[in-house]
């Protein structure tokens, strides 16, 4: 039994298995920190501690299995997601947005399920390819990563819907995507998303009032009516997202610290409140956090730098900083194409996350929902996050016996198996020097 | 070693990035704790905290009846309604509006006017300092957006009395002259605050005793003055000033001292305000003239220079001088007349008694410059007397190597110099009460608001300026001023008095002006041992209606006297008097 087992428990398992409990702890402590600033605890801790045991039962799961199997799944499970992020959709609406299945006292996020099923299926997909190296060929994937993006915008669920661009880009840049295309398609999205558009704008419209007016470029008058110049998805999102962006863009403006930008504000003091190594003063720190709204939740990393300061936040970076240095050793220690994919874009997705969420508590990028992973409170961000976890240490611990050559190696005019071209590498030395 | 395999650099790119990220995030919040923390810190303290003001009051100001002490300036607290505009929603207002506007009896236009000039601000004032019933009304509303705050509001129940000297507070508190604003650092209350933690909706939560501390009230003074003596000589002056007014120009300034302590009993002028309510307007006349109003004082310094010089040894009382018949031709000092009399000798007593300019400046002729500016310097003038209000002149006198020969026969009879009344006042005073010089005494002591006597001014002798004889002598002298001399009107009905009338000119540009005098008399009674001392003096009255200080000021004087003395029971002399049954009219007690 104990032999059986120790095959699973190599060095980098145990690395990402401490990190990961580490960062829990931590979560668990901060949640708690956030719990008693707020006076009456709702229980918070208790439903998080319920929610790490199932994601360590299910990160056992996701190590056990191997991970091809995963793989062969990949696009039922996509199918199914798609059909989950449909479905909820049509359901009753949860704090404004269509974002939790609920089942019995659970609640459920399809959206999360949908970032681990979009980065095995792009991994399967992709894995023996090598027509994503045309322009064309880029379609297909991108037309992937779209649809469920679409779907969790309809949520709405901004937050989320944007790591699954990083997590592509990174997949694909791995997998050996001209960078010429991808940063042209970058730089034209840009474009576009810059783009004037005028709109109409009410004669009376107050301009402090509105955000779309004080984000706009410029006011022009054409014939009698007033237009803004406003970018292009400022026009479609939601008011309260086109308030956000104004509150991040105006951050040293004490006329929007109380309004736009109060949640950003209020972070920002607790973490500068924090220090070096916590404020010492439990009370004044309590009550910071109780005038920040969503602590436990997407702010929890500034709880964390209220409560045990910059060396509390920097630990907490660090322990993310060992998940990415193992996981980049078991991705480059593996041959398999879909293992190494599977593991970048875990590392991809994690990594976007972290700096969406800690980058939004410091005002380096605008607020949106986005848990912090493995600190957070809510169980299906811990779940998930745990999972693909297990699928990292899973690539890590099976690594298969290269036959051939190395993947994903382009560029050369023709492409020979590994062996061969060391062979041929060693007979030209002379000639080369 | 061999070539790195071609595509590496996607990993580099890659995980480098990974790492890059985490770095970035680390300093990024290293900068956020180093650079913005002692803001951030002020701010969250200032969002945490609220802080509660506990108004402390005001000291007052208490002057002395007979035996006990009454408020002069004190400070109540009164009610003033404000509301919270922000919160009362749109289809309330118009209700809100006029059920305020019932309670205060205000139109409720004007309250709505009031409520929608500031109706996204979280404060607005509907009426300040309001009657108890209306803050009782506005309290039965039980409206969530309009509440009552109780100030601290300074009053004055003795109206204007002593106005100039006491100043005023503008409505926020602060002194604005006179008492007030020189001893405010003892009126003066110091607020005390209540810091509280608050949650996120600014709800209390427990108290900051380390940050809070008590209010703190100001400190009462407690004056010499006294409110009947303050309130004869009020009176007196504004009836000179009523009959003698040449609009415009007349003022009047009096102050009634004790010769022997320097205690100030009273002091004002003419014309004054309401200290309760003032205005702009008001500023010109909040001005206490007593100390701030230098003048030439003329003849009254006659007695001052002839006691310094029977002092000196260089004449006595009874030396005889040639006064030329009515006019001197000073060698290189101009002509001097004797207005209109024609003396020929004079004892030096007689100079006095009958006011004669001849004979004084052959006294200054006698004395001399040097001896002339030491006897004027001796008996305080030129320098401020060093009361305690703010504003004091030191009066004018012009230093000695200004002086040519036509001060030395001019100075003994007060021209060439200014002083102010209180000068005047306490120079009159040594050379009644034995030869002392004192200072001016207008605060008897002070009290902390817990009732111990944190400062208590003795009397102060600044200089003995003559010697007791000759201050007897003296007090003789102007005996008899009243008694036979220039200050007839001053005669008491049951007390003997003493004094000397003056009437000056007053210097314009190039010379005196037309018709211009001020008149002083400075007046003290009973003669042997003087208790009070009044000086009035009024500028500019109408030369129509007279402009002699024996007809101008020393019939107010002797008013002033007279009703002081009766009130202070001090007992008549010589003539048989009856005891008054009737005490003087109770004005103070009526408030």
């Amino acid at each position: 039994m104990l032999e059986g087992l120790r095959q699973y428990f190599r060095l980098t398992t145990w690395l990402i298995l401490l990190a990961m409990l580490g960062l829990m702890i931590v979560g668990m402590f901060a949640i708690r920190a956030s719990e008693a600033a707020e006076g009456d605890p709702p229980g918070f801790v208790m439903r998080q501690l319920i929610a790490g045991g199932v994601g360590l039962a299910a990160f056992a799961a996701a190590v056990a299995i191997p991970y091809r199997q995963f793989g062969r799944a990949a696009y039922p499970l996509f199918a199914v997601t798609l059909g989950l992020l449909a479905l909820v959709l049509f359901l009753p609406p949860i704090r404004y947005s269509h974002r939790w299945i609920a089942v019995g006292p659970l609640q459920f996020q399809p959206s999360e399920l949908a970032k681990l099923s979009l980065i095995l299926m792009l991994a399967w997909y992709l894995r023996y390819r090598s027509n994503y190296r045309r322009l064309l060929g880029l379609a297909v994937p991108f037309a992937l990563t779209f649809v469920p993006m679409v779907l969790i915008l309809r949520e709405p669920d901004l937050g989320t819907a944007l790591l699954f661009l990083p997590t592509l880009y990174a997949m694909l840049m791995l997998a050996g995507a001209r960078w010429v295309h991808l940063l042209g398609i970058v730089a034209v999205a840009t474009a576009l998303v810059l783009l004037p558009v005028p709109r109409p704008v009410p004669e009376n419209a107050d301009g402090a009032a509105d955000g779309r007016q004080a984000l706009a470029y410029a006011t022009v008058r054409v014939g009698g009516q007033r237009y803004a110049l406003t970018a292009a998805p400022l026009i479609v999102v939601a008011n309260h997202q086109v308030e956000r962006i104004d509150g991040w863009l105006r951050q040293g403006d004490p006329s929007v610290a109380m309004d736009q930008g109060y949640q950003l504000h209020q972070s920002k003091t607790a973490l500068a409140c924090g220090q070096l190594a916590g404020s010492g003063n439990w009370a004044d720190a309590d009550l910071q956090l109780s005038l920040l709204p969503d602590d436990h939740t997407d702010f929890i990393f500034a709880v964390v730098g209220g409560q045990w300061g910059f060396v509390g936040c920097v630990g907490i970076l660090a322990l993310y900083g060992v998940i990415f240095l193992v996981g980049i050793e078991i991705a480059t220690a593996t041959y398999d194409p879909f293992g190494r994919l599977l593991a970048v874009g875990v590392l991809g997705l994690l990594l976007a996350q972290i700096f969406i969420n800690v980058g939004m508590t410091m005002g380096l990028m605008p607020i949106t929902g986005m848990t912090l992973p493995f600190v957070s409170y809510g169980g299906s961000s811990l779940v998930i996050n745990c999972v693909a976890m297990g699928l990292l240490v899973n690539v890590g611990l099976r690594r298969p016996i290269l036959l051939g050559r190395h993947p994903f190696e382009h560029g050369q005019k023709r492409e020979r198996p590994l062996a061969v071209r060391k062979m041929h590498a060693g007979s030209r030395a002379s000639h080369e020097d | 070693m061999s070539r790195r395999a071609p595509g590496t650099w996607r990993y580099d790119l890659v995980f480098g990035l990974l790492l890059v990220a985490l770095a970035c995030l680390s300093v990024r919040l290293f900068l956020l704790v180093r650079h913005d923390r002692p803001r951030a810190v002020q701010r969250a303290r200032r969002q945490q905290r609220r802080i509660f003001r506990l108004p402390a009051r005001p000291g007052h100001v208490f002057a002395r009846t007979r035996g006990a002490y009454v408020v002069l300036a004190g400070s109540e607290r009164v009610p003033s309604c404000f509301a919270d505009p922000a919160i009362i929603p749109d289809d309330r207002m118009y209700e809100t509006a006029v059920a305020v506007g019932r309670a205060l009896g205000r139109h409720p236009r004007d309250v709505l006017e009031d409520l929608l000039a500031r109706r996204r601000k979280r404060f607005a004032w509907l009426a300040r300092e309001i009657p108890a019933e209306q803050a009782r009304a506005i309290r039965a509303l039980d409206l969530r957006a309009v509440g009552i705050v109780k100030e601290w509001r300074r009053y004055y129940p003795n109206g204007p009395l002593a106005s100039t000297l006491l100043g005023f507070r503008r409505r926020d508190g602060a002194p604005g002259g006179g008492l007030e604003l020189a001893l405010n650092t003892h009126l003066a209350a110091r607020d005390g605050r209540r810091v509280v933690l608050a949650d996120n909706r600014r709800r209390p939560l427990y108290a900051v005793d380390a940050e809070s501390r008590p209010a703190r009230d100001g400190r009462s003074i407690y004056l010499c003055l006294d409110v009947y003596i303050q309130r004869y000589l009020s009176e007196a002056l504004r009836e000179t000033v009523r009959r003698f007014n040449l609009p415009g120009r007349t003022w009047a300034a009096g102050v009634v001292v004790e010769p022997h302590t320097g205690n100030v009993l009273a002091m004002g002028s003419v014309p004054s305000f309401e200290a309760s309510d003032v205005g702009p307007e008001d500023l010109s006349n909040a001005v206490n003239r007593v100390i701030s109003m230098p003048f030439e004082p003329g003849s009254v310094m006659k007695p001052i220079f002839a006691a310094a010089a029977v002092d000196a040894g260089v004449v006595g009382y009874d030396t005889d001088i040639f006064c030329e018949n009515g006019t001197f031709r000073v060698p290189r000092g101009g002509t001097i007349g004797d207005h209109g009399h024609c003396f020929a000798a004079l004892s030096v007593m007689d100079i006095v008694v009958h006011s004669s300019n001849i004979g004084m400046a052959k006294i200054g002729l006698m004395l001399g410059n040097a001896r002339l500016y030491a006897i004027a310097r001796r008996f305080g003038l030129g320098e401020p007397t060093g009361i305690a209000l703010p504003g004091e002149d030191a009066g004018i006198l012009r230093d000695l190597d200004r002086w040519d020969t036509y001060s030395t026969p001019r100075i003994p009879f007060g021209q060439e110099m200014a002083v102010t009344s209180l000068q005047l006042a306490m120079a009159f005073s040594a050379l009644i009460n034995g030869g002392e010089l004192l200072a001016p005494r207008l605060v008897d002591h002070i009290r902390a608001p817990d009732g111990q006597v944190v400062l208590r001014t003795p009397r102060r002798v600044v200089r003995r300026v003559i010697s007791e004889r000759t201050s007897a002598a003296t007090r003789e002298v102007l005996r008899q001023v009243v008694e036979r001399g220039t200050g007839k009107s001053c005669k008491l009905s049951r007390w003997s008095s003493l004094g000397k009338t003056g009437t000056a000119q007053i210097p314009g540009r190039g010379g005196y002006v037309d018709g211009a005098y001020t008149a002083t008399f400075a007046g003290a009674a009973p003669a042997d041992r003087p208790r009070l001392l009044c000086v009035i003096s009024v500028y500019w009255p109408d030369p129509k209606k007279g402009y002699y200080g024996s007809t101008v000021a020393a019939p107010y004087v002797r008013r002033v006297l007279e009703q002081s003395l009766e009130y202070l029971d001090v007992p008549g002399e010589g003539r048989f008097c009856p005891r008054p049954t009737a005490r003087p009219a109770e004005a103070v007690a009526r408030r």
